[in-house]
């Protein structure tokens, strides 16, 4: 009788511990790309000219890569930036806008690279985070 | 001095056919296909550019596909990684044309069907879908909602959660469109 019950135990704790790592696979985290060193640091407007001269092998180097820019801001929307009039950037949820005095002034910051919008000729980053 | 006005005439002409274009690089893009009583399948695009060409009313659509963000970060894995492959093909795209398109009565909600290739996974299908617009001051709102099936752009969903992910997926957009 004790041998079973120090079994069942047994299989009670394992089944904890599997069903703990099963939660955790499963409703595992976001990546945090603030957290993240950059992958690759460039400019913006050579950035857009990589995608601009070779898209598909620009997109196989840079997408879904953590990208440090630096160039000046041209536009500030709510939520959204542009470096350069050639990178748009959607900026993480818990960061804030800069003020439009920042308007064309040097800004260095980081984000995830989603693609090349060729409608607009435009490299798109998204969780953009500003470093300085 | 009268070749110059012309000129001039013409190119002014030139430029209203040409010119007349409306855009916007945050238009919202949502699917759901979701089954009821599992975990919602669900994604919101925030950043989904659109073009409307309010001479022709000719539409574009871009939206990037790893710009789609799911609550559940595991989902949004196999998402990009199972289904959609968007390390491969990272846009998705509609090219398509407004029938009947004036800009007439548009102070309120007008529907209008939308005629265009749907480009998703690097397949192209035909689809007609219909849209509402709206002049909103400067501004046109553009809105839509229609639904497609995985299975018309070759992805395949594997019989452990064909059971938890619809095979009628609902898409839903909506662009503020500004001059461009």
């Amino acid at each position: 009788m004790k041998k079973y019950s120090r079994v069942g135990l047994v299989v009670v704790f394992i089944l904890v511990i599997i069903a703990v790592v099963g939660y955790n696979y499963i409703y595992q985290d976001h990546r945090d790309i603030a957290s993240e060193k950059p992958a690759y640091t460039i400019s913006a407007e050579e950035l857009t000219q990589q995608f601009e001269a070779d898209e598909a092998e620009a997109t196989t180097l840079y997408l879904n890569n953590t990208i440090q820019l630096s160039g000046l801001l041209t536009s500030i929307d709510e939520k959204t930036l542009v470096l350069d009039n050639v990178v748009f950037l959607v900026l993480s949820e818990n960061e804030t806008t800069p003020n439009q005095t920042k308007l064309n002034t040097k800004i260095t910051i980081k984000g995830r690279c989603i693609g090349y919008d060729n409608l607009l000729g435009e490299v798109k980053l998204d969780q953009a985070i500003i470093v300085d | 001095m009268k070749k110059t006005i012309f000129i001039f005439l013409c190119l002014s002409i030139f430029y209203q056919g040409f010119g007349q274009k409306y855009f916007t690089k945050t238009g919202t893009l949502n699917f759901e296909a979701s089954v009821p009583a599992f975990e919602p399948v669900k994604a919101e695009n925030k950043s989904t550019t659109a073009i409307l060409d309010t001479n022709t009313g000719k539409i574009a659509v871009l939206a990037l596909v790893k710009g789609f963000r799911f609550k559940n970060a595991l989902m949004e894995e196999h998402f990009n990684e199972n289904y959609m492959e968007s390390d491969t093909y990272s846009k998705a795209t509609f090219n398509g044309e407004i029938n009947h398109f004036s800009l007439d009565n548009l102070s309120y909600k007008k529907e209008f069907s939308v005629t265009g290739d749907l480009t998703i996974h690097g397949k192209t299908k035909q689809i007609e879908a219909v849209i509402t617009l709206k002049k909103d001051g400067d501004n046109f709102l553009l809105e839509t909602q229609f639904s497609t099936a995985p299975g018309d752009f070759n992805i395949d969903i594997p019989g452990v959660v064909k059971e938890k992910i619809s095979d009628k997926i609902n898409i839903t957009g909506s662009f503020e469109l500004v001059k461009r």
